[in-house]
């Protein structure tokens, strides 16, 4: 198990669109995804999970993955976060 | 027979049998199941979600989606496929032997308790794409899914239009649509409009009143819904109706023709377009290209503003399904009020004369910028022009200009690939900017006369007002004088000019306007090949005279006098 800590950044936070992109991008692995604020975990490749998550600007995260392709999801969700998921 | 007053939003007439959609919150019994009834309800979920999914993909491939609708299904579908949902479901399926049914109610429950405790209010929102997808399922797994398998000659009847149901109807045996709720300018009604079908909104409870199958007649112009209409009523439409057909019949043959005066002098003859949805089915009505490309859909109903990447995406989009014609795309043109949520602003007591168009634009720099920004990283592969609405004054052009400027040189060093020197237009649709427009023609690349504001702003009429609609009046001879003189000052300095408005369809004006020298025009899709029709009867050797008695007019009452004698005199010698 591979895990990171992020902030989130950008200026919606997790809001519809950054969600969907995220379980979007997390889908395409086949390792699993959990993302954990404060003492609440939810599945990564849930929409709902990571959408009632609702992670604000500021937010710090735990991503969590575990698989055979763990090091790309990570570092492919991560992507996101750092480029504020496109929002410019 | 019963008549139901609503409003008209889309023209023509239709008549047919109803179908009423209703589209009520499903209720669920629970019920529970043996264990030896688990795996066939597995396997009925997992069915469930496949068809669903399948729907869904089929939807997004077969028409182009803005990026909201888009956006919107893409969501669902992440919905459907949500590990989670599936867990839950089938857990309470094998563990506490509930039917299916009942545990996907349960789960959406629990998914409606989570969104209501948030705290951000649009995000409580996308509540309603949990509560589509519950109800679909559960329609699906009830077997009433509503198929929207119509009759021949159906008005539907619904609470209100989503564009994805719109899309997905059957178009040949569609006729009408009558809703409950909507407005003129909502999504689903644009995209009526541009397909020709006639739609009434706003009928309160017409979802009720109306018995499924029951014979009705739709009129778009009046915005009434007929219901059981009386033989006499009956033959009266049937007549209308049997002219409409004739005339779309004739109007459809213009489509392959060129489009010309009778005496061949070319004109063009341009699309007025509000969504990038409209475009699949508009596309074929011209190769001149859209000449008022209105980008306000890209603001309204949403949380956030657009971003540059967002509208780049859809500028190119449209302008390549263009090429070689062009895109003449006009900045955002709307007044505070529809975006005090965006922008922190307070609304207005008087928006149309407050900060819209060029003014809320100069006023919001960085929506501004980012508009433009992506205008001009489109326009590398597009053929695009930028056209600036409600100008008054030169200096709006100036400082237009100016930040035009600042933008290459920021795309220049962001490294991105943009267009220098996109044509700049100006849109004349103020008595100032008229009678400014020897002075803007040196500021700009080419004029835009929007009819419809010019008429408003000159006559100071407010076409949506009860009481003066009636004054609204395109004969005037203030607004007649005001387009003459922005075509010579044009001439003058060598400038392309064009017009746009409901005036530049009309058959009363259409022969003024091209012999005033008008041969670029811009109408929506609606009216279209109506235009078009009115452009190829003009005789260029008979417009001459008609100009100088036009203009020669006192009143609106003369002028319309002029051009009735006019068409009267055009149609004998003929």
């Amino acid at each position: 198990m591979q895990q990171k800590e992020i902030t989130v950044t950008n200026k919606l936070g997790l809001h519809a669109r950054p969600s969907a992109l995220l379980v979007k991008t997390a889908n395409n692995f086949r390792s699993e995804l959990h993302i954990i604020m404060d003492d609440v975990e939810v599945n990564g490749k849930s929409i709902m999970g990571v959408m009632t998550l609702a992670a604000a600007r500021g937010s710090r995260l735990v991503l969590q993955a575990d698989g055979v392709d763990e090091d790309y999801l990570l570092e492919e969700i991560a992507k996101l976060f750092e480029s504020n998921f496109s929002e410019d | 027979m019963q008549k139901l007053q609503g409003v008209g939003v889309s023209l023509g007439i239709a008549v047919g049998r109803a179908k009423v959609l209703n589209r009520q919150p499903l209720q669920v019994a629970s019920r529970s199941i043996d264990a030896s009834d688990v795996s066939s309800e597995l396997v009925r979920f997992r069915s469930a979600l496949e068809h669903i999914g399948n729907d869904i993909s089929r939807l997004l491939d077969s028409f182009s989606f803005g990026k909201n609708e888009r956006d919107i299904l893409d969501t669902h579908r992440l919905i459907l496929q949500d590990p989670e949902l599936i867990k839950s479901v089938e857990r309470m399926v094998r563990d506490d032997l509930i039917c299916l049914e009942h545990a996907v109610s349960r789960h959406f429950q629990k998914a409606a308790k989570l969104f209501d405790e948030m705290e951000d209010d649009y995000m409580a929102q996308r509540i309603a794409d949990y509560r589509e997808i519950n109800q679909r399922l559960l329609r699906h797994l009830q077997g009433n899914e509503q198929k929207i398998e119509l009759d021949t000659d159906t008005i539907l009847v619904v609470d209100e239009i989503p564009v994805s149901l719109l899309m997905k109807l059957s178009r040949d045996k569609l006729r009408g649509i009558v809703t409950d709720k909507g407005s003129r300018t909502s999504h689903a009604a644009i995209v009526a409009r541009s397909l020709g079908l006639p739609v009434v909104v706003g009928l309160r409870d017409v979802i009720t009143e109306v018995e499924d199958n029951a014979h009705c007649i739709l009129d778009g112009q009046s915005g009434q819904l007929i219901i059981n209409p009386d033989s006499h009523t009956s033959d009266v439409y049937e007549q209308l109706l049997s002219n409409q057909e004739q005339h779309r019949e004739d109007l459809l043959k213009l489509v392959e023709q060129e489009t010309a005066t009778a005496d061949g002098t070319r004109i063009h003859l341009r699309l007025n377009i509000e969504l990038p949805e409209e475009m699949d089915h508009v596309l074929h009505l011209s190769e001149d290209g859209v000449g008022l490309f209105r980008t306000e859909f890209l603001f309204m109903d949403r949380s956030s503003l657009p971003t540059e990447e967002e509208q780049y995406i859809i500028y190119r989009e449209v302008a390549e399904k263009l090429l070689p014609a062009p895109l003449v795309i006009r900045t955002v043109d709307i007044g505070g009020d529809k975006l005090s949520n965006l922008l922190n602003i307070e609304p207005e007591k008087n928006p149309a004369l407050g900060c819209r168009g060029i003014r809320l634009s100069l006023e919001h720099p960085d929506l501004f910028r980012t508009q433009i920004m992506a205008i001009l990283r489109a326009a590398v592969t597009g053929n695009i022009r930028v056209m600036l609405p409600l100008i008054s004054c030169v200096e709006q052009v100036q400082r237009s200009r100016k930040l035009i400027r600042t933008c290459e040189q920021e795309l220049a060093q962001r490294g991105r690939e943009f267009r220098r020197n996109v044509p700049l237009g100006v849109m004349i649709e103020t008595p100032a900017a008229a009678m400014i427009s020897s002075v803007l023609a040196t500021e700009c690349d080419f004029f835009s006369i929007g009819t419809n504001d010019l008429i408003q702003y000159t006559l100071a009429v407010d076409r949506a007002s009860d009481t003066v609609a009636d004054q609204f009046d395109p004969y005037h001879p203030a607004v007649l004088h005001l387009i003459t003189l922005t075509v010579q000052n044009a001439r003058k300095h060598n400038l392309p000019v064009s017009i746009c408005g409901e005036m530049a369809a009309e058959s009363d004006f259409i022969p003024f306007l091209i012999g005033l020298g008008l041969h670029d025009l811009s109408v929506s899709p609606g009216i279209y090949l109506t235009a078009k029709e009115n452009i190829m009867r003009v005789q260029s050797s008979d417009i001459v005279d008609l100009v100088l008695d036009v203009l020669d007019a006192e009143c609106s009452a003369e002028v319309k006098q002029r051009i009735r004698d006019w068409h009267k005199a055009s149609r004998k010698s003929r």
